[in-house]
Order: structure tokens, then sequence, then C-alpha cells
């Protein structure tokens, strides 16, 4: 995992945590509401982005293999 | 811990999250761009070997160009061929990083635009959330308590009523522009007392009006609030006590404060036994029943 995906995943665990204080103080319909609406969108943006530096990611690790392979060869 | 300070904890807490939430979008933007600068060092790598390859090419180009030994000239072929293949290999990878790293730098654009856009209607909620709590705890009245107590609820947690503070009029500072007139220094005389004098708007719902003044904006003004008529009105929302089709909820207290210190209000002015009343006679009287010592006044 990368640095910027775990970073993006780090944030998810906070916002969730986070959360857990708030749930304390609000009715379970409110704080449900608000779970599966905000904090449900705002998991999913930020499951995207550490999806989207996964992906980043993996391409240079693609790159990164190809190109090992040709010096490889050229030894 | 007594119930005042855990709802101040619990309004805390609220806004701490909020907070929180603002520094999810930063937090998230310079993960983005620690993650493309770890994927522009990773490029400048492949970009350095390019330029190894490239040199590396020239070399052998040159060196095949001074050899005049057969064997030799074949070996440097074969490294020429094997350079050109990783040239090649490097320059597509090259291409092929430079894409990835725009195509993250578009999707995470993307991605972010819309977590800032999530983070703030969520912090619009919990800052609504704060503030419809301050103003159910501001406005709800314990009735067991009698004219001028109040007692704070919030609607959304299981706090326990808070104290009970006394108010006593006349010593509770009023908008701008208005004094507490004593009644005893207003001639009997100018209040009316007849049944047809109440023909505008009935004694019960005067008498109702006034009331809710005590308990609910009386208390407000004491904590040293600055009230407006539509902050009063948010709160009036919050409660859902707003009017519909035109029809004033009897409970409003934005219709209250505006009949009190709006341009109806009432209003006296010095005489040598005491205060004429110019506005609000009818008030007045339903005051003076009621019990009070003073009345809220613009002074002509």
């Amino acid at each position: 995992m990368s640095s910027s995906e775990y970073a993006f995943k780090q944030l998810r665990q906070v916002v969730g945590a986070e959360f857990s204080d708030v749930r304390k103080i609000w009715k379970d319909r409110v704080a449900g509401q608000f779970e599966s609406t905000f904090l449900g969108r705002i998991d999913g943006d930020l499951g995207d982005l550490a999806s989207t530096a996964r992906s980043l990611d993996q391409a240079f690790e693609a790159i990164e293999q190809e190109i090992e392979a040709v010096f490889n060869e050229l030894r | 811990m007594n119930s005042d300070q855990i709802w101040i904890e619990s309004i805390e807490t609220l806004r701490e999250f909020a907070a929180r939430l603002g520094r999810v979008t930063s937090d998230a933007r310079n993960a983005f761009e620690n993650a493309l600068a770890e994927a522009g060092r990773r490029l400048l790598r492949i970009e350095h070997l390019l330029q190894q390859q490239r040199s590396r090419l020239e070399t052998a180009h040159r060196r095949m160009q001074e050899e005049e030994d057969g064997d030799a000239n074949e070996h440097l072929a074969r490294e020429i061929e094997a350079l050109e293949q990783a040239v090649g290999v490097l320059e597509r990878q090259l291409i092929l990083g430079d894409r990835a790293i725009s195509d993250f730098r578009h999707s995470a654009a993307t991605n972010l635009e819309s977590l800032t856009a999530d983070v703030q209607r969520a912090r619009n909620f919990l800052e609504d959330r704060s503030r419809a709590t301050v103003a159910y705890r501001a406005i709800t009245t314990d009735r067991s308590q009698g004219t001028g107590s109040i007692s704070g609820r919030d609607d959304h947690s299981s706090l326990s009523p808070s104290s009970v503070t006394t108010v006593e009029l006349g010593e509770v500072r009023l908008p701008d522009g208005f004094q507490w007139i004593p009644i005893s220094e207003i001639a009997a005389t100018d209040l009316p007392i007849l049944p047809q004098d109440w023909n505008k708007i009935s004694k019960a719902d005067m008498t109702h009006g006034l009331t809710v003044f005590v308990k609910e904006i009386v208390p407000l003004l004491q904590r040293g609030q600055s009230l407006s008529a539509e902050a009063l009105s948010e709160i009036d929302k919050a409660a859902g006590r707003s009017g519909v089709f035109g029809f004033v909820h009897p409970d409003s207290l934005e219709n209250i404060f505006r009949v009190m210190f709006g341009n109806e209000c009432v209003a006296v002015s010095r005489t040598e036994n005491g205060w004429s009343v110019t506005n609000g006679r009818h008030r007045i009287a339903v005051a003076r029943e009621l019990g009070w010592s003073h009345v809220p006044s613009r002074i002509l």
C-alpha cells in the first residue's frame, strides 16, 4: 500500500472514530441519518481517493517491473 | 458533572467534529499532493535512467565508428541493439508514467471536489444542529416553575433539565432605544377598561402573547443575548412554530418581539406626574393585570 493510499484510509478511520463521540449525543435516528448521508458520502469520496492513489501506485509498479525486466536482459 | 457541563460539552463535541471535518479536506489535499510528488519522483528516476541509456548508446555508437576489430564490432552491435531496446522501453514507460500521473491528477481532483462539497454539507448540517440545540435549550420553558423561570432541554439528547433562573423585570437589559417604565407611574385613566376597548385584538390573545414574552424572550434578554426578529424567526423555525399561509403562530417569538420592539411598540412620554401613553395602552393594561412591575417602552 502506498503512503498516499494509507493516508486516505487513515482519514476514513479518523472521521469514523471521531463521529462515535457525536453519536453519543444524538438520537439513533439522527445519528443514523447523518451517518448514512453525510458520512457515507465523505467515506465514499475518501475511498475513491484511496482507490485512485492505489491505481497510480500500481501503474508505477507495473512500469518499474517492465523496466527491471529489460535491465535484467541487458545484464 | 451537572447538566450545564454536559450540555456545553455536547455543543463542543459537535463543533469539534465540524472543525475536524474541515481539516479532512486539507488533509486529503495534502495526501493528494504527496501522491503527486511521489509519482513525480518515480517518473524522474525513469527519466534519469533514460538519459543514462541514451548516453551509453551514443558512446557505443562512437566506439562502433572507431572500432576496427570485427569481433569487437559484433559485440558492440549487440550492445547497441540491447541499449536501443532499453531506450525504447524507457521512452514508452515514461509516457505511461506521465499518463498515469495525468489520470490521477484528473480523477483525484474530481474526488477532492466532491469531498470538499460533501464535507461542507456535513459541516452545515452540524452547525445547524448546534444552532438548533442552542435554540431549543434557550426557549424550552419549564412551565411548572411559573413565570420567568426557564430550564434547558436539548431535544436531540437525553440531557436533564438545567438549573432554574428567576427573571426580575426592570433589571433585564432591553434592546437599544427601550427602557423599563414602572407601571405604577402610568395613570390608570390612560388604560382601556371596557369590553368595547378590545376590538382590535382579544384580551386573551394579548395576555397569551405577554406571558410568552416573559417566559421566553425575557430570559434570552437576561442572558445578555443580542436579539433580533430574524434570530427569533430561526428559533421559531427550529421549534416548529413558524406561521403558515399568513397565519401567525400564537407562540411565535419573532411576532411577539416585533410587537414589543417594532414600530408598534409601547411608547410613552414624560409628564409632571409620571408617564403619558402614546401607544400600547392595551399591553400596559394586560401587563398590569399580570402583575408586571415594569413594561418595556420607547420614550418619546
